[in-house]
């Protein structure tokens, strides 16, 4: 007996253990969970709404308080109203904000929410699989080695999270192994994946973040360059095999915008439908170089005016517009090489009269009142039109506008404000605005986004980056043809003479956005050499890994398999995913419940056939209780047929007839019965 | 129903009013070669009903006052040493009958409520190393009082899974009431009806009525129901489950079919099983019994 009470009390004892392990495990797991949750946050600061992010520290607090101290339910009336609400808040912002960032907006709120009650295994599930999902958004955004690292670290930790509310142990170590030996198995399907997958674009292209990547994009808002020149990465290197480019010549096109909407520049449809470029004699000073562009996931190639491709493999996909801008036939998802040669004291008049101007004189019907008057006020028909240039671009040497990278925002009439009252911007709102009032005072003029400047290493070579983006405009004078005025470099001339880092002029304001960017150190040699370390390896991996496309997977497949038609290629790979995704499909189908017998299946259309008349089967009612009851309701001769139909299934079914007689006898022999039933009803 | 049965159920009926349906599943228990266990308040007929059972089945009948000084040699009977033979001889109790109407059996200790139920399931009884057949058919009605009233010994789990059927018989209705106070009729016992080889005839020919496999799925159905479901402290056993199957069977008997219907099953259900279900717990009078909650959760059909 009392060896008995022992072993209850030691069993009783393991159970409270238990209860121990588990409640520990619980709190590792919310714990982590809001680890994950601040880091993921973290890294994906820049799509996020200002609310959301509120939302978001409000949820870790309380989760914290509540996974450090106590644990009681929040009703989930509240949450799904908040959710509810959130939601909609969401909808209304998704046409400013971009289907791609609502989406993660909306993820990170489903986040907010479900970790404010975590509390069955579900719940842990379901918070993992969301953070999951943001892992793969926050790749969207940065895709470095180091950011991957990262990802992969918070991976790890979520499925530890799924693990430790799985377990019976306990131990950040077990964790961890367990979940490491988990994931190291799945590398290999992952490897396999990756590489055999198709790469079809719309549906495993990843969404592009527009202005992370691409640079420059092929809308213009002003202001959204400000945001380019706070990041260092390198857009291309131009390696001269002759003279350098003075400054002044700096100008790299990229991309011509000629459609204005009242706030934004973007690229008109006559702009895209062009033809070639206009064959003209090239004379005077010409550079020679060739352009290693970084991969920008755009057509848009970068040059010097004027551009004149040299012909040879790198070139052949490459094509010249009418406007003197390079595009590549494919987006440029890898490093790029061309070769290029640019004339740059060729006068930029020397298509007169090639394209149709009215283009460029398109200004939106409304919007920006001040600057419409100020130009009817100051300019009149009969001056020519350089002097309408001259007396627009006057206005800056003369007021006192000032420079700046972080200009303050101009909502209503961008314009307006920008020229009358905060007279301070970035070189998108001076292109912007000059632009416009040329337009408006009847000058074909057109913005041209690039970059302007660049580093000179060693050697010939000059690197470009992001900091450099660049917007200026191009105003059509009858005798001259097209002629490039920088309405920046009247403003703040060093800008364009000597770059945007000695233009800043303490660097404070550069620095602020990126506090731990080499570049501030470049004085240092051994963090100069650490910085070009780091390049190298993120070079190699974004040649490796992310700029692994279709081609690329169509080379190394040839390499493996040797010649094999494209064709029986991919209907290898469909039918070996069928295979696979059989296989998975066989542990997710649930256990299989008994297939419903003829038997089963004929007394269920019976109480179907009742129901139809309104007269339901009470739950779990047998079919002798169920004639009973409704006998009150039926008519004799359905009393009767229904009464049979009861007295000849009991017969069958619960004596020793049913081993004997199969089913399809007994109804065949009802078969009457449920017709003069049916026609009862019918009569009905 | 059967012509002798419903001449038993008649029999009875003139001494217990209004209560047809204990009688008739009182004599389904008998039928089953189960015992049976009544739980009311003093007064309200369980000596009455086990005593016209015995005289109307004509089986011999003891009934031993169970107090908490009760001894189970009381019951089973002693081996007295006789000086005109110097031998000992056995005197069998009051076990040694038909039907034992162990009156009150929570009121005695704890090991003469054993000795009673190891009787109960094997049908014999061992003292002082000899072993005595009980007489047949044997059949224990246990009479107690609810647990609340002072002076009681619970039976536990383990023993109240020993009896088949756990019967109440509550209040007669007004009606009823008045016809027995008029009726004026103070003869305790009724006219015999079947003799005792007839009634062993009954209960084998009960073995023969038909069970069918979809009943025995049913059955097993509301069994499993009870057990890994926290619902239920007490899960059916086994032998509740041959309970139930025996008793649907003597209850398809008695009313004259040769197979058992669900409907059978979930007549019987609630007295065979409450009372395992429950175990010690009380009734909470006015809850809906767990037996008749697990009867609407298992559909007949599919089962």
């Amino acid at each position: 007996m009392k060896v008995l009470i022992i072993v209850f009390m030691l069993a009783k004892q393991g159970d409270h253990k238990m209860q121990k392990i588990k409640v520990y495990n619980r709190k590792i797991a919310s714990l982590t969970t809001l680890g994950t949750f601040a880091a993921l946050i973290l890294s994906l600061l820049e799509p996020l709404m200002g609310w959301v992010l509120v939302l978001c520290a409000c949820s870790f607090c309380i989760t914290l308080y509540k996974s450090l101290t106590y644990n009681s339910p929040l009703k989930n009336s509240v949450l799904n109203l908040l959710a509810l609400l959130c939601i909609s808040i969401l909808i209304w912002l998704a046409t400013d904000y971009g289907l791609l960032n609502t989406m993660i907006n909306l993820l990170v709120v489903a986040c907010c929410l479900k970790i404010l009650n975590l509390h069955h295994t579900g719940d842990y599930q379901m918070v993992a699989s969301i953070q999951l999902f943001l892992v793969a958004c926050g790749l969207i955004f940065h895709q470095s080695l180091l950011n991957s690292l990262f990802y992969a670290l918070l991976i790890i930790l979520i499925f530890c999270v799924l693990h430790a509310i799985k377990i019976k142990e306990t131990g950040l170590k077990t964790y961890l192994t367990h979940t490491v030996i988990l994931l190291l198995q799945a590398i290999p399907v992952a490897c396999l994946l990756f590489f055999v997958t198709p790469k079809l674009s719309p549906l495993w292209k990843m969404p592009v973040n527009q202005s992370t990547k691409t640079g420059l994009s092929e809308k213009m808002t002003p202001g959204d360059i400000a945001h380019l020149a706070k990041s260092d990465e390198l857009v291309f290197r131009a390696e001269f095999t002759g003279l350098l480019p003075s400054p002044q010549q700096r100008y790299w096109r990229a991309i011509v915008l000629d459609q204005f909407d009242g706030k934004s520049w973007s690229i008109s449809n006559i702009n895209t439908s062009f033809g070639g470029p206009p064959t003209i004699e090239f004379q005077g000073q010409a550079l020679d170089y060739v352009v290693i562009a970084q991969p920008t996931s755009t057509k848009w190639l970068y040059s010097l005016d004027i551009p004149v491709l040299i012909q040879d493999l790198s070139t052949q996909t490459i094509s010249t517009n009418q406007q003197f801008q390079l595009t590549g036939r494919t987006p440029l998802y890898t490093q790029g090489l061309y070769a290029v040669k640019s004339f740059v004291e060729q006068p930029l008049n020397i298509y007169k009269g090639y394209e149709d101007l009215t283009q460029y004189l398109q200004v939106p019907s409304s919007g920006n009142p001040e600057t419409v008057e100020f130009i009817g006020e100051n300019i009149n028909t009969s001056m020519t039109t350089q002097e309408k240039i001259d007396k627009l671009t006057s206005i800056f040497s003369h007021g006192d506008f000032r420079y700046t990278l972080s200009p303050p925002l101009m909502q209503s009439a961008p314009i307006d404000e920008f020229l009358f009252e905060k007279k301070v911007g970035f070189c998108s709102h001076y292109a912007s605005a000059l632009t416009y009032m040329l337009r408006l005072a009847d000058v074909p003029a057109r913005i041209v986004t690039g970059y302007q400047g660049g580093e000179v290493q060693s050697g010939n070579v000059i690197s470009v980056h992001q900091f450099d983006a660049h917007a200026w405009v191009e105003a059509w004078d009858n005798d001259k043809g097209w002629t490039r005025i920088d309405p920046t470099a009247i403003v703040a001339p060093n800008r364009v003479l000597s770059g945007l880092l000695s233009m800043v002029q303490n660097r404070q304001e550069f620095r602020q956005q990126s506090p731990f960017s080499l570049t501030n150190l470049k004085e240092y040699a051994v963090f100069n050499q650490l910085r070009l370390l780091i390049a190298n390896i993120d070079h190699t991996w974004d040649q490796s890994i992310l700029s692994y496309n279709q081609e690329r997977q169509k080379s190394i497949l040839k390499k493996i398999f040797g010649n094999m038609k494209a064709e029986s290629f991919s209907y290898a790979l469909i039918g070996s995913f069928v295979i696979i995704g059989l296989f998975i499909s066989l542990l997710f189908i649930p256990k299989r419940k008994a297939k419903a017998s003829d038997e089963i299946k004929w007394i269920n259309k019976l109480f179907q056939l009742f129901e139809r008349q309104k007269i339901p089967r009470i739950e779990n009612e047998t079919l002798q209780q169920f004639s009973q009851r409704i006998q009150v309701r039926l008519t004799p001769q359905a009393t009767s047929a229904l009464g049979f139909i009861v007295k000849e299934y009991y017969e069958w079914k619960y004596t020793s007839l049913q081993q004997q007689t199969p089913f399809k006898m007994l109804k065949n022999r009802l078969y009457k019965h449920i017709v003069t039933l049916q026609s009862q009803f019918t009569n009905k | 129903m059967r012509k002798d049965i419903e001449s038993c159920v008649s029999a009875i009926k003139q001494k217990i009013k209004g209560k047809d349906e204990q009688i008739q599943l009182a004599l389904v228990c008998l039928l089953a070669k189960g015992h049976l266990l009544l739980e009311d308040l003093p007064g309200m007929g369980k000596t009455t009903l086990s005593q016209c059972l015995a005289s109307v089945l004509s089986m011999d009948y003891a009934r031993v006052q169970f107090t908490s000084d009760l001894l189970p040699a009381d019951m089973l009977g002693v081996n007295i040493y006789e000086p005109d033979t110097h031998q000992f001889s056995f005197h069998p109790g009051p076990i040694f009958h038909q039907v034992l109407l162990a009156d009150e059996i929570n009121r005695a200790s704890p090991k003469t409520q054993s000795a009673l139920l190891e009787a109960m399931a094997e049908s014999q009884v061992t003292i002082d190393g000899n072993s005595y057949e009980l007489p047949l058919p044997f059949f224990v009605i246990a009479t107690q009082n609810p647990l609340f009233q002072s002076g009681t010994y619970p039976l536990p789990e383990s023993q109240i899974d020993r009896f088949t059927m756990k019967l109440s018989l509550g209040f007669p209705n007004f009606e009823a009431e008045k016809s027995m106070l008029l009726s004026n009729d103070d003869r305790l016992f009724s006219q015999a009806v079947i003799d005792t080889e007839q009634l062993l005839g009954l209960q084998k020919q009960v073995t023969n009525v038909v069970v069918s496999e979809a009943i025995v799925d049913y059955i097993l159905a509301l069994v499993n129901a009870t057990r890994d479901n926290p619902e239920y402290p007490n899960a059916l056993s086994p032998r509740a489950s041959k309970a139930i199957y025996h008793c649907a069977q003597a209850f398809a008997f008695i009313h004259d079919r040769t197979y058992v219907i669900p409907e059978d099953v979930q007549m019987i259900f609630p007295s065979v099983t409450e009372h395992r279900l429950r175990g010690q717990e009380q009734y909470a009078h006015n809850a809906t019994l767990l037996s008749v909650q697990l009867l609407k959760k298992v559909d007949p059909i599919a089962a």
